[in-house]
């Protein structure tokens, strides 16, 4: 999507923050250079193409932005909040690059626009048993048993079961 | 800092950093900046510099 935007002057940048599900792999973060080699090791396992640009070991700008693990905004020209996701979404998001870029053309040609508020709540698919199988690989054992121990205190215990189920079965067999 | 870099993840999800999300820095409010680091180079650099010259896509994650 970056790629795409990039001729029409719409930049991309990825900010690192915390880590999310510390764990065997990746541990929680206890110095910048730590912290450095994080992103490095997650621009290489991504091949991102956008600037990855490291936050500082307190997650100053994180905090400012309402430190959620995988938020993203849209700054428009004026260095004014335009668009805001509590989740990356990329259909959502590319709705709305769209429409900032569409309106930018018509500005240009001289229509005037007025701008409005609007809320919105959409949804995206909680595939939890592939969420875990990922952190699994990416952050470790540790990291997958503390999500579901989360899962099971947050939402029931119904939810949780088939992970730990998978979990359980995965750990006796050692396939991992 | 112990609190921010938790080496636990929170029993409760943060559920308090969603929950409180809406009525965080919202739209038609400037963007806060600050220096961050350039993973490529290691230089500081000012992350509103990225949406001087036009508006910019800011995505915020961990590799977990």
């Amino acid at each position: 999507m970056a790629a795409k935007y990039a001729e029409h002057g719409v930049s991309f940048v990825f900010v690192y923050t915390r880590e999310a599900h510390p764990g065997e792999l990746y541990p929680h973060l206890t110095s910048v250079e730590q912290k450095l080699q994080h992103a490095r090791d997650m621009v290489a396992r991504d091949g991102l193409q956008r600037p990855m640009l490291v936050d500082d070991l307190y997650g100053t700008i994180h905090h400012a932005y309402g430190r959620l693990p995988n938020m993203t905004y849209v700054i428009g020209g004026g260095g004014r909040v335009v668009y805001r996701a509590s989740w990356t979404d990329a259909p959502n998001l590319q709705l709305a690059v769209d429409l900032l870029l569409q309106q930018r053309v018509e500005r240009g040609e001289g229509v005037v626009h007025r701008p409005y508020y609007a809320e919105w709540q959409p949804s995206v698919a909680a595939d939890r048993q592939n969420f875990v199988e990922v952190l699994l690989d990416t952050a470790g054992p540790r990291a997958v048993t503390e999500y579901i121990d989360a899962v099971e205190h947050t939402m029931s215990e119904k939810v949780a079961r088939p992970l730990r189920s998978w979990w359980e079965t995965t750990e006796s067999t050692g396939s991992e | 800092m112990t609190d921010y870099n938790y080496p636990t993840f929170p029993l409760d999800m943060d559920m308090v950093d969603f929950d409180a999300f809406p009525s965080a820095l919202t739209v038609g409010q400037r963007a806060p900046s600050a220096e961050v680091l350039d993973a490529a180079t290691g230089v500081p650099v000012k992350l509103s510099s990225y949406w001087r010259s036009g508006s910019c896509v800011v995505e915020f994650g961990s590799i977990t």
